[in-house]
């Protein structure tokens, strides 16, 4: 399966996957708007870490064997036929197994205001439809970021 | 007779991760869960959300298109009431008869009830495990206004929160010293008392039910410590043991919980057991006991279904985690908080304001256990830790101060195999 491959030699901690990401998933697609109108600072699927000079930006893994979907209670994360660990907000009730179980910290809690429920990276499944790239790929200025078969899965050392 | 390749007696955490194990390797055979439960398929963690006004529906987790999907076809409302392993059949209340290649077991457990005198013949006691018992305090909710809880573990303390949202008068009595012991460690067992107190909601630590007072209708209960608690209802939750009731009296090996292998299998090669049911390996003390947890049943569910198609896939053991969901500050815990001896490092934190808490259990260097209150983004990576036993003396401070705890503290080639590489979860997928 094609995910999300993270190159933390290229990282340059510009932040702009994360705008992307807020943006792509906003009502209005503008970051300017999502930010300051739709109250989605701090709600980015990837998170930019930073330990200068060492930075990286992390999200879901979309695991073979997702934790966090063995820990959710409410059905709301279900992998999709394409391989995709989806997290549907709607049905989420906060109940913080995902960010109990993610071994990689990938699925992050909305703490703030009434709206209690966990968020997560969903691949952009929304763009692969329309044959594009996750927003934070197309974003990345040095290829910090790429769309790719993750190694272990290309050489097909773990496939079954 | 009905017959079915796979039959999962039990259709909830467990049986759902069956089917998806089952379906991993076995595409097309019949898979038939059965199930005494009217409801069939659903989530018992969030039968508090049903007490307060949630839809039935709400509670069907995978929904039946699911399991349309999946190709599982379904008995509801029915008791399987005997098990003749060696031919290989079930009986069903009515004497139906069905027959499996396969079985499993996820028959999971029986609210554990003390015997309580002046309990018989009251309809205001309740138990708090299945749908049925979550429908009767709904329907129920206009007859008490005071009631009292009786343990504070997990279970009890959500009871106690949901029912005191609801505007009851809710009094917690516990046996031991502090409430939620085994999810934490003393402090942040404090910590989590005190959130509840502020609700409003009382604990009897140190005490216990001598006598529900009342003849028909209850009037209060008499405590051990000679208080009297005035109330017109009670809720037990003591916690669950592993349901043994059809399993008694078969050749299999039941002693406290359901003996299974490390591919969760008994000891009748085609039958399985997983979920609360079974005794299961406790990945932190290499123990196996009943460790009746969500994830750990889906997970159980999954090896015993993946195993029952023919795959060869082990069970890695669980660990124990726990999410105090219902609290207004978020508490997640995994693993040993309360070091067992003196053979354990115990690392810990709070800001002044109490908003804070976090503390860290390590033996040799490896994490063992951890509490988190109030900051929890990126916990999931001390569980991850504790399972992958990394050794974190190098940054177990930064684990511990950080309130975000990010992968950017890990050694680099760990974390570059997660990045780049397969998913290093345990689970040879």
């Amino acid at each position: 399966m094609k995910k999300v491959v993270i190159v933390e030699d290229f990282c340059i901690a510009c932040y702009n996957c994360e705008v992307a990401c807020i943006a792509t998933h906003s009502k209005s697609e503008e970051p300017v708007k999502a930010y300051k109108r739709e109250n989605l600072r701090g709600r980015s699927n990837t998170i930019v870490e930073v330990n200068s000079p060492v930075a990286f930006s992390a999200m879901c893994r979309h695991c073979t064997h997702p934790w966090c979907l063995d820990t959710c209670i409410s059905g709301a994360i279900q992998r999709l036929d394409n391989g995709i660990v989806y997290l549907d907000e709607e049905r989420c009730v906060g109940c913080w197994g995902c960010v109990l179980g993610c071994p990689y910290g990938a699925a992050h809690p909305n703490l703030k205001g009434e709206e209690k429920h966990a968020f997560k990276c969903d691949l952009c499944v929304d763009r692969l439809e329309a044959g594009l790239k996750p927003a934070c790929v197309e974003a990345c200025p040095n290829k910090a970021l790429l769309y790719d078969e993750t190694l272990g899965e290309a050489e097909g050392a773990y496939s079954r | 007779m009905k017959k079915s390749e796979y039959v999962i007696v039990g259709a909830n955490v467990a049986a759902v991760g069956a089917v998806e194990g089952i379906r991993r390797y076995d595409k097309k055979s019949s898979i038939l869960t059965i199930s005494y439960e009217t409801l069939g398929s659903y989530s018992k963690a969030m039968l508090a959300g049903y007490i307060e006004g949630a839809p039935s529906e709400w509670l069907e987790y995978r929904g039946k298109e699911y399991f349309e999907k999946m190709g599982v076809s379904h008995l509801y409302g029915r008791r399987v009431t005997g098990l003749e392993l060696e031919k290989s059949k079930l009986v069903l209340e009515g004497g139906e008869e069905v027959g499996y290649k396969q079985l499993l077991l996820a028959v999971g457990g029986t609210p554990f009830k003390p015997a309580i005198r002046g309990a018989d013949n009251k309809e205001l006691i309740f138990s708090f495990t299945e749908f049925s018992d979550a429908r009767k305090i709904r329907e129920s909710l206009s007859k008490f206004e005071r009631v009292v809880v009786i343990g504070a573990g997990f279970t009890g303390t959500e009871i106690a929160y949901t029912l005191n949202n609801l505007n009851k008068k809710v009094s917690v009595v516990e046996l031991g010293d502090r409430v939620l012991v085994k999810a934490l460690d003393p402090h942040s067992s404090g910590i989590a008392e005190s959130l509840m107190r502020d609700q409003g909601i009382d604990f009897y630590l140190n005490d216990t039910i001598e006598e529900i007072e009342g003849k028909k209708e209850i009037t209060g209960v008499r405590l051990k410590s000679g208080k009297t608690l005035p109330c017109q209802a009670v809720i037990t939750a003591i916690g669950v043991v592993p349901n043994g009731q059809i399993l008694s009296n078969t050749a299999l090996n039941f002693n406290r919980g359901l003996e299974v292998d490390e591919f969760m299998r008994t000891n009748i090669p085609n039958v399985y057991g997983a979920g609360d049911v079974v005794k299961a390996l406790d990945i932190t003390d290499g123990q196996k006991k009943p460790l009746p947890l969500w994830p750990l049943a889906y997970q159980q569910g999954i090896v015993a279904g993946a195993n029952m198609a023919g795959g060869e896939y082990p069970y890695i053991g669980g660990l124990p985690m726990n999410s105090l969901k219902f609290l207004k500050v978020p508490i997640l815990s995994a693993g040993i908080t309360t070091p067992p001896d003196a053979g354990y490092e115990v690392l810990s934190t709070e800001d002044p304001k109490g908003t804070f808490y976090r503390s860290l259990v390590l033996k040799d260097g490896r994490l063992k256990g951890f509490v988190t209150i109030g900051a929890i983004d990126g916990a999931g990576i001390l569980t991850g830790l504790i399972k992958n036993q990394v050794d974190i003396s190098e940054f177990k401070q930064n684990l511990l101060h950080e309130k975000r705890i990010g992968l950017i503290r890990m050694p680099r080639e760990w974390r570059n195999k997660i990045f780049t590489r397969r998913d290093e979860t345990g689970y040879h997928d």
